[in-house]
């Protein structure tokens, strides 16, 4: 009697909580008001990192400020999205959003944990001509822990990127696609890259090349190096060109442990672009609190969104495609 | 509700929330959870009607597991609340608060269910083709 009473008490509870660990979605968050943008690269990217790290605010589509003092959390993660989703829509271009759910590298983690649940944000710039290739750009936007704002791992990448697309616009001629991808979950084993990834691969795409940017925003000894991950013979040639025209100094490692991997595994040549990691010269500020705006270097980075455009417009608009290499 | 039915209430309800998750995973690719709830899904289906015994030992089996799922699970959520937050938000949120109630539901059920499996062994009226 007792046993039933109990259990007639357990019934609605346990009810309530397997309905609850079944459903998914968090708050809605309005939209994010119309983002307009300085002309020149360094504002471009002052006014972006700004706004990606707290330090400027921006409005949303219900009148409110808000702004984003990390971008660790789901809900931190959802306003960034609509934030990037703004941004694309200030270029004339259409955001898209890829919202994915991925298992575990071991089974037996599957078995105790949900799994991982991202949206990735990419807009496709077309091509000027008739074609079915496609050049991807991608950089991460989640923060690596709690509190983070991750003004140069990874806004930095982000406003790069975000500048590179600007500029491609507004070249007359595109032999290519270009997607632009702003990525997530890099600090949660790379998920966000290998969603993608296995999307592109999935939809069959014809893809030239993969360039991912983490991390430009730090030039403690002021000589403008940069890092290539993982390059492809016909992409450092590539970068080494342009760096060698721009009087940059680069060097390639073999690097795995960021966004341009996901790719490599998924058979796409791919390259990683990055400040002089392996040489130490970094903010020793990662995924700390202390990763704020004011430590970024916006020469450095202009420097190095200079090198990353010209190899992008070369690639856009030469001949040259996957097929014929 | 009597003993009886809450025991393979709870018994339906903690299968159905591992098959959710089975099928979940399933979808990606990652096929161990379905595989591992399907077993026991069959068996118990199974064995409900026809063998006691083994129903019996199956139930035991899937409350021990319930309990080592969810004692896992509070082993990780307390290291992460009170010893040392953990970096990764995905890991956080799941082992967080609401990722502990969860566990802590499970591990009533299995608890329940090792409780009263031997009570309804020497109850069997109901679910049993041999109970006479």
């Amino acid at each position: 009697m007792t046993e039933s009473r109990s259990a007639r008490k357990l019934w609605p509870f346990f009810t309530v909580l397997l309905l609850w660990t079944g459903c998914s979605g968090g708050p809605g968050i309005p939209n994010v008001q119309p983002l307009t943008f300085p002309a020149t690269t360094k504002a471009f990217q002052q006014q972006m990192i700004g706004q990606l790290t707290g330090e400027q605010p921006f409005v949303l589509a219900n009148g409110s400020s808000t702004s984003l003092p990390s971008r660790w959390s789901r809900s931190e993660r959802n306003l960034t999205v609509h934030y990037l989703e703004a941004l694309i829509r200030s270029m004339g271009l259409v955001p898209e959003r890829h919202t994915y759910r991925f298992a575990h590298s071991n089974p037996g983690i599957d078995m105790l944990l949900e799994p991982f649940r991202g949206t990735n944000v990419y807009a496709e710039l077309p091509a000027t001509v008739v074609t079915s290739e496609y050049l991807v750009l991608g950089a991460h936007y989640d923060t690596g822990a709690r509190g983070v704002p991750g003004a140069i791992d990874n806004a930095s990448g982000m406003a790069l990127i975000a500048r590179v697309l600007q500029q491609a616009s507004e070249l007359s001629l595109r032999n290519k696609n270009l997607i632009v991808v702003f990525l997530d979950q890099e600090e949660e084993e790379l998920i966000g890259s290998q969603a993608f990834a296995k999307k592109l691969k999935r939809e069959g795409k014809q893809v030239h090349s993969v360039h991912t940017i983490d991390m430009v925003g730090w030039d403690g000894d002021n000589n403008r190096e940069v890092e290539l991950e993982m390059p492809s013979a016909r992409l450092e040639e590539l970068y080494r060109k342009h760096a060698k025209q721009l009087g940059i100094p680069i060097y390639t490692t073999q690097i795995n442990s960021t966004d341009h991997f996901s790719f490599i595994q998924q058979g796409y040549e791919a390259v990683g672009i990055s400040q002089a990691y392996a040489k130490r010269d970094n903010s020793g500020k990662k995924d700390t609190p202390e990763d704020v705006y004011g430590l970024v270097n916006f020469e450095y980075l202009a420097s190095t969104t200079e090198l990353v455009f010209g190899v992008i417009a070369d690639i856009l608009t030469s001949k040259d495609s996957t097929d014929e290499s | 509700m009597n003993p009886k039915q809450t025991t393979l209430a709870l018994l339906g309800l903690s299968l159905l929330f591992f098959l959710r998750k089975g099928v979940q995973y399933a979808v990606l690719g990652s096929y161990l959870p379905l595989a591992f709830a399907l077993l026991f899904t069959l068996v118990l289906g199974l064995s409900l009607s026809g063998s006691p015994r083994i129903f019996h030992l199956s139930a035991r089996i899937w409350g021990i597991l319930l309990i080592a799922w969810a004692v896992i699970r509070l082993f990780f959520s307390v290291l992460t609340i009170i010893i040392k937050p953990l970096k990764e938000y995905h890991l956080t949120q799941q082992f967080g608060v609401a990722g502990m109630v969860l566990s802590i539901g499970v591990l009533l059920v299995g608890i329940w269910l090792l409780r009263s499996l031997p009570f309804l062994r020497k109850h069997q009226s109901g679910f049993s083709p041999d109970r006479n």
